[in-house]
């Protein structure tokens, strides 16, 4: 290969790779746009709650990022009656359910009496209802969320039951509680 | 002959000759002082209707919700405008001149006339910090505005620091128009700097190729 | 793989394999950039307008707060608005150098005249897309530049008044007009622009390229029947229009990032200001692009006479070919008596262009006069100067 060949291929591939290089950091505003705005990042921020004054068995449904967030206030009842269909959960541990690691208990929450939830069945994205009473959707019923949509049911910690179309329990955004108020959207210290 | 219309095109109007804002080096300092006078002195009439989420527009507690609704019709149908976009449609000489163009004027209503701005619905919102100003000539035409406009009395703030004042609101202002400035000046090296060396490669590429071309060329003639 | 693709593909191989070994002159110069280039800002324009059509609201109460939004809190939604906006002065930079050549080299001349032709369809073209644009962030120079460039078409005879309605939809320029307006700048013209893109190119590739010295490349042979003069358009042409990319883009992007308003030619300060139809601005100008033909427009005193001398200004660009009589294409070989006309055309168009910009007083349409009576001449009487001219001989080969 002659020596001007050569030149021409070096500097060939540093054009090419130069031109590669433009061409990547050309794109990256174009991406970076079509991430959310500042605006839609600001609405985004995490949300608080005032929880103090809920009666037992009392929602609460606030919007957190597009998505409504449920918080529950469980009484005593409502807790014990977690244990009594234990064996018919799909996925009572939690394992294969999303959460973050402070709710993955049986109670799924921080605080026992409150319960928070994204109000999204982990089907396909319907809103299932918060049906309290007992033997209101079948005789064996202790009380929890029903989604019309496709049958999925879920116990009063959104835990889901065997044999209904919903994969895994309902999901728990990141919360905690500052000062007595419940913080939605983000972990605690 | 050509030169001379165009340059006779360009002095036929007759005004003072506005004041350029001397912005300091340390900008960003500038402009957070700036957006501070700004809701001291401004905000309680004038909006800032697109600065809603800018992070140093609302440490400065500049918040649309607490911003003035005018009615349409309020002073005469020309309620005070909202101020996001004011450098860039005034001009800032324009905008820093007529912050600092009172001067006294009994035959108008409210003691104030404005020297850039004559007949300006705009109360004089600095009386107590400049102190008061009187016109010297009525010949103001491609004039300084310090040849024509003297303090009279002095007000709570030195003339250095009321210069100081206005113009960190001009800063602010400026920076309100177009906050992308620090990001495009940030920028701006590494972008020009990238194809100023693409430039160069792709000079010698092409050298390299068209000397192939030349060489043809020399051998056919001869 | 070409196998594989002449056979499924035959149409888009050929042409692909055409572009690759086309036969261009071997001494093109800096002023046969401009063609890639502005393929390359239309190639801008397109995508920063997708980008933009993202945020963008049609609507009299929004339109200019969705820019501003779109500049303040989307993430690098200033870069999207001030590439657009600076795109659209660069284009017409570069679509007037364009054009300058073809002056300068006689490109329009036989048989390149449909080329031509279909060239200043494109002019026409790029200013209405360039005017629907202006008018979509809805300031006041939008407002009252979409007033007076409507009002012109009332002049016309008969027809005038209802066509006018018939683009307002509304008995002012109104919101209406604003949505058909956008309508049009972002559908209807690019669609119409691309269309004549593809058009321009397939017509200079049936011809071929021009060339400074003004003649055939064709008329010299060698034994395998390609032209002796020329050489393939890739890769000794695809690497010089690159080389051109990187300085274009070097003095665009210093443009975008470090002085966007463009010392208010690329954005106007007055159009920063939302639009009022109850006030005028004290001082209405066009884009500096459009200057010329509206000086020339307020240049004569009679609306009708103005606007026909506006239109005739610019469709004397289309009778080009038909007006040159010289035997010769280029300026290299061409006398004085065309280099003295196309030097002083060169000043009356940049003279248009300022005087446009100025207010309307005395002097500045004193001089737009002049400037209007020398652009026209320089048509005009090219059938006779361009005949009478001296002129040299061209060689038989390319000087390189």
């Amino acid at each position: 290969m002659s020596e001007v060949d050569l030149k021409k291929r070096r500097l060939l591939q540093s054009a090419g790779a130069w031109g590669v290089l433009g061409i990547v950091g050309a794109a990256v505003p174009f991406l970076q746009s079509l991430n959310p705005s500042r605006v839609t990042r600001l609405k985004g921020m995490p949300v608080e709650v005032d929880v103090s004054n809920m009666s037992e068995g009392q929602q609460k449904t606030v919007m957190w990022r597009g998505k409504p967030v449920w918080i529950i206030k469980r009484s005593k009842e409502m807790l014990a009656s977690l244990d009594v269909l234990q064996g018919n959960l799909r996925d009572p541990g939690s394992e294969s359910s999303s959460q973050p690691s402070y709710a993955q208990n049986q109670y799924r929450s921080v605080d026992p009496n409150y319960l928070v939830l994204l109000g999204v069945c982990t089907h396909l994205g319907c809103a299932p209802t918060y049906r309290p009473e007992k033997g209101a959707i079948d005789s064996e019923w202790q009380g929890g969320f029903f989604c019309s949509c496709h049958g999925s049911k879920f116990d009063l910690a959104g835990r889901v039951f065997d044999g209904v179309p919903a994969p895994t329990n309902l999901e728990v955004p990141p919360y905690h509680f500052k000062d007595g108020a419940l913080v939605i959207g983000e972990e605690g210290e | 002959m050509i030169l001379l219309l165009l340059i006779g095109c360009f002095f036929s109007v007759a005004q003072p000759i506005l004041d350029a804002p001397d912005f300091s080096y340390q900008k960003e300092a500038q402009i957070k002082a700036g957006a501070k006078a700004f809701a001291q002195s401004c905000f309680s009439c004038h909006s800032m209707n697109y600065m809603r989420t800018d992070a140093l527009t609302l440490a400065a507690g500049i918040k649309s919700e607490n911003a003035m609704a005018w009615p349409k019709d309020s002073w005469m149908g020309h309620p005070p405008p909202d101020l996001s976009l004011v450098t860039a449609y005034r001009g800032v000489d324009y905008v820093y001149s007529y912050l600092r163009g009172y001067y006294l004027d009994a035959e108008v209503e409210g003691g104030y006339e404005n020297i850039v701005m004559p007949g300006t619905q705009m109360p004089n919102p600095f009386s107590l910090m400049q102190g008061d100003q009187v016109l010297l000539t009525q010949d103001i035409a491609h004039k300084r505005l310090f040849e024509v406009l003297d303090l009279k009395t002095k007000g709570t703030m030195t003339p250095q620091e009321f210069e100081d004042y206005v113009t960190s609101i001009v800063a602010y202002l400026v920076y309100a128009s177009d906050p992308s400035e620090a990001d495009r000046y940030a920028y701006a090296p590494w972008v020009l700097g990238f194809l100023a060396i693409f430039v160069l490669i792709m000079i010698r590429l092409d050298l390299v190729y068209w000397a192939e071309i030349h060489e043809q060329h020399d051998h056919e003639k001869n | 793989m070409s196998d594989w693709l002449r056979l499924r593909v035959p149409f888009m191989y050929d042409l692909l394999d055409h572009l690759k070994h086309y036969q261009a002159p071997k001494n093109l110069n800096f002023w046969y950039f401009f063609g890639a280039l502005s393929l390359l800002v239309l190639g801008n324009q397109l995508l920063t307008g997708i980008w933009l059509l993202m945020y963008y609201t049609p609507t009299a109460a929004d339109a200019m707060a969705s820019i501003e939004f779109m500049m303040r809190e989307v993430n690098f939604g200033w870069l999207f608005r001030y590439l657009h906006a600076a795109g659209a002065s660069f284009f017409f930079v570069v679509v007037y150098l364009h054009m300058y050549r073809a002056l300068l080299y006689g490109s329009y001349k036989a048989p390149r005249e449909i080329l031509w032709l279909s060239g200043c369809v494109m002019l026409l073209l790029l200013m209405a897309e360039a005017y629907t644009g202006y008018v979509l962030p809805w300031g006041q120079m939008s407002y009252w530049a979409a007033r007076v460039i409507t009002s012109l078409f009332k002049t016309i005879p008969v027809i005038g008044e209802p066509l006018v309605l018939l683009i307002q939809g509304d008995y002012e320029v109104s919101e209406v007009t604003l949505h058909r307006f956008f309508s049009f700048h972002v559908v209807l013209f690019p669609l119409i622009i691309l269309g004549f893109v593809f058009f321009h190119t397939l017509c200079l590739h049936a011809v071929g390229s021009n060339n400074p010295d003004g003649i055939e490349i064709k008329d010299n042979l060698d034994a395998q029947g390609k032209p002796k003069d020329g050489v393939s358009f890739h890769p000794f042409y695809t690497v010089k229009d690159v080389m051109g990319v990187g300085i274009f883009l070097f003095i665009f992007l210093s443009v975008v990032f470090l002085a966007p308003r463009g010392w208010g030619l690329v954005l106007e300060p007055e159009n920063f200001e939302i639009a009022n139809p109850m006030v005028t601005p004290l001082h209405i100008k066009p884009s500096w692009y459009l200057a010329p033909y509206y000086a020339i427009l307020r240049a004569v005193p009679d609306k009708s006479l103005g606007a026909i001398a506006m239109f005739a200004s610019l469709l004397m660009f289309f009778l080009l070919p038909w007006l040159d009589r010289s035997p010769v294409r280029s300026m290299r070989y061409k006398g004085p008596l065309s280099r003295i006309t196309l030097g002083l055309f060169t000043v009356s168009f940049l003279g248009l262009l300022i005087v446009g910009c100025l207010p309307a007083t005395y002097w500045a349409t004193f001089s737009a006069r002049i400037f209007a009576i020398l652009y026209f001449s320089f048509f005009f009487l090219m059938p006779i100067y361009s005949y009478y001219d001296w002129h040299k001989v061209p060689p038989s080969r390319l000087t390189i």
